[in-house]
C-alpha cells in the first residue's frame, strides 16, 4: 500500500511557488509468524535538489494478547490525538497538512519516537480504555529529529498515554499525554522537557471535530523549576455534505503555537504561530482527495501572509 | 444490548453472512425486520454462550479487539463493496460510509 500527493502553491510567505512534488509513502506489513508482526513505512520527500528518503516508522510487535502489546523499533510519539491518528500520506487526513504543532519536521512536539512501546487495552466494558507506554532515546541534537543513532545523553525519554474510545460512540476519542525527556540547550545546560497533552476528537465525517492542546516545560535540571511554558493548540471541524454533495467536506482549522520570551529552546527557533485554515476536500473516487485550501498565517510577529494551496492525494490500495 | 448469535463453520477465519427469510431461523440470527445478520466463526472458537454483544463485535470489527479468548488471533474477513451486508454492517457496527471506512 502507498500514498502520494502532488500540490500547486499560491502564497505570500517567502517560499516558491507553483507545482510541488508532495510525499510518496510506501507500507509494508509482514506476520513474522503467528505472535510477531513487522511494520514499515518509508516516504520520499521532494527537496530543491534531491528527494529525502526517510524511514518514517519501522517496528516489529509481539502480541501476547489485547492487554498487552510490545513492539520495538521507530515509532509516531504518541501525543495527543492526530500524530497517533494520521500518519504519513495526507489521504488520510482531511485537510492539506497537519496543524503546526503537529507537522512533520515539528520542533514543538517530537513527532518520532525510537525505542520500545507497550500498549493495549484495559478492562472497561463500555468506555473502551487503552494505553501506551514507551521508553526511549527521546529528541536527538536537533530537537526535530527523533536518536535514531542513540540518545544524545543519559537519560532516556518515556511517554505514558491514556484514551477512551467508547463502543457505543464510534469515533469518539478521549485521552491525555505525558511526556518526559532531557535536553541540552543552546548554553549547554542540561534541560528537562515535559510535555503535558490532552485530547478530543470525535473522527467522523459529519461532523469530524479534533481538539488537541499541548503544554512543553523546560527546566535547568536542578534548578527550581516552574518556568513558563508554552503552548501548543488546534481545533478542526469538518462537515462531509449530503446527497448529491456527499463526496465535498469543507473544513476550518484555528490553530496557535504560544512560547514566552526568552524560552530557552524553543524562543531561538522562532516558533510563534498563528494560523486560521479554511479548506474543501472532493473525493471523486474511493482513493483519490482533491483539496483547495486557503490559510492566512502569522509567523512570530512578522505581518501576516494568505496562501492558496490545491493537492490531489491519492492512496495505491492492493484492494 | 442487543447480542448476535453465533454460527459456527469449518472455515478458518471469522466471516460475515447475512440472508433472508428461512436462512435466518437456520442460522438463528435476530432480526429487526426482514434481514439479519449471522456472525459464522471457527468451531474450535469458544464464545461465552455462543453469543457475541453489538458492543463486542463493534470491538471486533473495529480492531479495538483482535484476539479471542485463548489468545488465538481473529481474522477478519467482510464481504465486497457491492454486498448489501456490507452496508449493513457499515451503518450498523462501524457508523460509518463506505470511503470513511476505507479511510479507517
Amino acid at each position: 500500500m502507498g500514498f502520494g500527493d502532488f500540490n500547486y502553491v499560491v502564497t505570500e510567505l517567502d517560499q516558491q511557488e507553483g507545482f510541488r512534488m508532495g510525499q510518496m509513502v510506501g507500507h509494508v506489513i509482514a506476520d513474522l509468524n503467528d505472535r510477531f508482526t513487522f511494520f514499515g513505512e518509508v516516504s520520499l520527500t521532494a527537496k530543491d535538489d534531491k528527494y529525502s528518503v526517510e524511514v518514517e516508522r519501522a517496528l516489529v510487535r509481539y502480541d501476547f494478547a489485547d492487554e498487552f502489546k510490545l513492539s520495538l523499533g521507530r515509532f509516531h510519539t504518541p501525543i495527543g490525538y492526530w500524530n497517533a491518528a494520521f500518519h504519513h500520506g495526507s489521504w488520510l487526513q482531511t485537510s492539506v497538512a497537519r496543524p503546526e504543532m503537529i507537522k512533520f519536521g515539528s520542533r514543538f512536539i517530537p513527532t518520532h519516537f525510537v525505542g520500545v512501546m507497550a500498549e493495549g487495552s484495559m478492562p472497561s466494558s463500555s468506555l473502551g480504555l487503552g494505553y501506551k507506554v514507551g521508553i526511549g532515546n527521546g529528541r536527538a541534537e536537533n530537537v526535530a529529529r527523533a536518536g535514531d543513532a542513540g540518545d544524545i545523553n543519559d537519560h532516556r525519554a518515556w511517554v505514558a498515554r491514556v484514551q477512551s474510545r467508547p463502543i457505543s460512540i464510534v469515533g469518539l476519542e478521549v485521552g491525555a499525554t505525558f511526556y518526559s525527556d532531557q535536553l541540552l540547550a543552546p548554553d549547554l545546560t542540561d534541560t528537562r522537557e515535559r510535555i503535558y497533552s490532552v485530547h478530543a476528537a470525535f473522527d467522523r465525517d459529519s461532523p469530524e471535530i479534533l481538539a488537541e492542546y499541548a503544554h512543553v516545560t523546560h527546566d535547568p535540571v536542578g534548578g527550581s523549576g516552574g518556568l513558563p511554558g508554552s503552548d501548543g493548540w488546534y481545533v478542526q471541524v469538518g462537515y462531509r455534505l449530503w446527497g448529491a454533495l456527499s463526496s465535498v467536506k469543507p473544513y476550518v482549522r484555528v490553530e496557535q503555537v504560544i512560547i514566552p520570551e526568552g524560552e530557552e529552546i524553543f524562543a531561538p527557533l522562532n516558533l510563534n504561530y498563528d494560523g486560521v485554515v479554511l479548506g474543501i476536500r472532493y473525493d471523486p473516487g474511493v482513493f483519490l482527495a482533491l483539496r483547495l485550501e486557503y490559510r492566512s498565517e502569522q509567523f512570530e510577529a512578522l505581518q501576516r501572509t494568505n496562501s492558496l494551496y490545491a493537492q490531489a492525494s491519492f492512496v495505491l490500495s492492493g484492494s | 444490548m442487543k447480542g448476535m448469535n453465533i454460527v459456527r463453520t469449518m472455515a478458518s477465519v471469522l466471516v460475515l453472512v447475512a440472508a433472508a427469510g428461512p436462512m435466518v431461523s437456520t442460522v438463528h440470527a435476530q432480526s429487526d425486520g426482514g434481514e439479519a445478520v449471522a456472525i459464522v466463526v471457527h468451531p474450535d472458537v469458544t464464545i461465552d454462550d455462543d453469543n457475541l454483544t453489538l458492543a463486542e463485535l463493534r470491538s471486533i470489527f473495529l480492531a479495538e479487539r483482535q484476539h479471542w479468548g485463548d489468545r488465538s488471533r481473529i481474522t477478519l474477513l467482510v464481504r465486497a463493496a457491492i454486498a448489501p451486508e456490507r452496508d449493513l454492517i457499515l451503518t450498523e457496527i462501524y457508523g460509518m460510509s463506505e470511503d470513511r471506512y476505507r479511510q479507517y
